[in-house]
């Protein structure tokens, strides 16, 4: 219980930063679209690294910027690696059957706060907070067993938030988060136990949703690290609209119950309006 | 802007060519050796139920291990994999190759032996008249055969909603007759999160564990399953036959009705493949199932195996189909009288 108090706890503080920079009044909406690259090693289900590039990769951003810095965006990437090649094979229980590849979905729903420290007309750095709440959900395709796998982090990081004017149409904007402590829930170890099957005992997907996320625990780097880092560039357009490309990076590493090694390179074309 | 340059190389250089080392397990490559290994390896840490099963897989390891080199072929690399697999019996451990049928340890359901002495297609016709009713996309048949009610489970799964339904049903019946013969098995907990209506107190069904670590006796704490009491009692004498095609999930059902005092268990014996299962893939695609659990019935016995007795065993012959004749539904039906 006290686990779920500190969330919630945080959570209060951070909208209360919100609350304290409506007074602001510069704001940016940016839609994102990339291709994405992840490798994905998860011991609980197989020792082989999963690699796959994806087209599927979409982020809506809303930026406010002036003595404090908000961002706020939702991610979304899917990606179908497969070991070997998609294939027919005979059940004796279901008939010709086919092995179809993985599918992992990413779902990263951000909000960050942060100081301006310093704003020479040139550089302008920012330090904060920010929630980072990352939502994997996973199908193995192993042919004729397909295990569902989760893993749900909510995480406390320190954010750093860089903006470089190069010139009065060209600047880029570097993003860089790390964890102070996580809370983290994990598919057990070897993907199921009875633990697991209990979660599902109700056959309600959102209260297995919420059985999952109760079976969490709260980590620091002992036994999580990640690192998220993304570099973009704009091109002013005019007032009201930049465009550019973005490059973003996300480490992720967890040793509980069994390591997880994901590494997921994303290339973005952006959009940003500005109001 | 120099800078950047060399912090944009810096990222690549990281990211793309060194991080797989770096940052990623070792993982088994694809060749016979490697390939071999990791499935023996696998077995090795996460499969519990060597001692049920009557094998010593360090054994297995040395006889199948010095018969593969880097030139292996595949099929004979397949035929190695069969061979050391099939000493285990088991009909959770399989494996799956492009474009062929897939391979059970358990010989039985492999060569498909005595596959046809169950055949629903005679019940329906010659045993219900044609006169029946399907649900939960066929995994429900169920109807009258006289006043006795008839009811077959192929699998456990969501069907398993349609039970208050199914037993209201059969609310004048004198008698069930639940078939569980070749039940495909499914997720057990379908079946005792409905099974509220069999029962008219919480009984204990059976426990548990599953490995959670690489060494030896890595386990989590038994858990209980237990089945509760749930709308109107359905009381009446029930006959559930069983045959060595009753799997898995299948398998648990059959010890949740066993647990009931007005059922009692007809046919042959299970399959004694009952503790959870989970999937591995190969460097090369291939497939392969294993078991990470064991279980013990409420009366302290692990049936993995073995497979679940019944009370009273009826063999069915292929003679007496071939005629019309489901001898252990014909047994099921005399208990009534």
């Amino acid at each position: 219980m006290k686990k779920n108090q500190l969330i919630i706890l945080m959570f209060l503080l951070i909208q209360l930063g919100t609350l304290k920079a409506q007074d602001e009044n510069y704001n940016s909406f940016k839609l994102n679209w990339g291709m994405g690259n992840l490798m994905r090693q998860d011991m609980s289900f197989s020792d082989m690294i999963y690699t796959k590039w994806s087209p599927v990769n979409v982020q809506f951003e809303y930026n406010r910027s002036k003595k404090l810095e908000q961002q706020a965006y939702v991610q979304f990437g899917m990606f179908k690696p497969m070991i070997g090649e998609p294939y027919s094979y005979n059940s004796f229980y279901n008939g010709e059957e086919e092995a179809v590849p993985c599918n992992f979905l990413i779902l990263d729903i951000n909000y960050s706060l942060g100081k301006t420290i310093l704003d020479n007309g040139k550089w302008k750095l920012a330090l904060g907070g920010r929630s980072a709440n990352r939502l994997n959900s996973s199908n193995y395709g192993f042919g004729p067993a397909e295990p569902y796998g989760y893993y749900y982090s909510f995480a406390l990081d320190v954010w750093v938030n860089a903006k470089y004017q190069l010139s009065e149409k060209h600047r880029f904007v570097a993003n860089l988060a790390l964890p102070i402590f996580s809370y983290n829930a994990r598919s057990p170890y070897l993907s199921t136990d009875a633990q697991y099957l209990w979660d599902n005992y109700s056959h309600n997907g959102l209260k297995a949703f919420g059985n999952y996320i109760k079976g969490g625990e709260i980590q620091s780097w002992g036994g999580s690290q990640s690192v998220d880092f993304d570099l973009s560039y704009y091109y002013t357009l005019n007032e009201k609209w930049d465009i550019g490309a973005k490059y973003s990076l996300a480490l992720d590493f967890n040793q509980v119950p069994a390591n997880f090694t994901q590494i997921e390179n994303i290339i973005y074309l952006s959009v940003n309006l500005k109001f | 802007m120099k800078n950047l340059k060399y912090f944009f190389f810096a990222i690549a250089v990281l990211t793309f060519v060194s991080c797989k080392k770096t940052f990623f397990e070792p993982e088994p490559q694809n060749n016979p050796v490697e390939m071999f290994d990791n499935l023996w390896s696998t077995f090795n840490t996460d499969y519990p139920n060597f001692e049920q099963r009557g094998v010593n897989w360090q054994e297995q390891y040395d006889i199948y291990r010095p018969q593969v080199n880097n030139n292996t072929s595949d099929d004979e690399l397949l035929d190695i994999f069969k061979q050391m697999l099939a000493a285990l019996d088991d009909g959770h451990v399989s494996i799956t190759v492009p474009n062929a049928d897939q391979w059970y340890s358990n010989t039985i359901i492999n060569d498909r032996i005595d596959n046809d002495l169950f055949d629903l297609e005679l019940i329906k016709t010659k045993y219900m008249d044609d006169n029946y009713l399907e649900s939960g996309y066929g995994g429900n048949t169920y109807g009258w055969i006289g006043n006795i009610g008839y009811y077959n489970i192929a699998w456990i799964q969501d069907n398993f909603l349609d039970i208050d339904d199914i037993l209201n049903y059969f609310s004048n019946a004198e008698g069930l007759i639940v078939d569980m013969r070749h039940n495909g098995g499914g997720d057990f907990t379908w079946a005792f999160s409905e099974f509220g209506r069999f029962t008219n107190e919480k009984r204990f069904v059976f426990k548990s564990r599953t490995v959670n670590g690489s060494n030896p006796g890595d386990f989590t704490d038994w858990w209980k399953w237990d089945i509760e009491p749930s709308g109107t009692y359905f009381n009446k004498p029930i006959v559930m036959l069983t045959d060595r095609y009753t799997i898995s999930a299948g398998e648990r059902t059959v010890m949740a009705f066993n647990t009931l005092p007005n059922v009692t268990q007809m046919g042959d014996t299970t399959c004694g493949a009952i503790a959870t299962v989970v999937g591995k893939v190969l460097p090369n695609g291939w497939y392969y199932t294993l078991v990470i659990q064991q279980t013990e019935f409420s009366n302290g016995v692990d049936y993995e195996g073995t497979g679940i007795p019944p009370q009273i065993y009826v063999q069915n012959t292929s003679e007496e189909m071939n005629n019309g004749v489901d001898a252990q539904l014909n047994a099921a039906l005399e208990q009534f009288k």
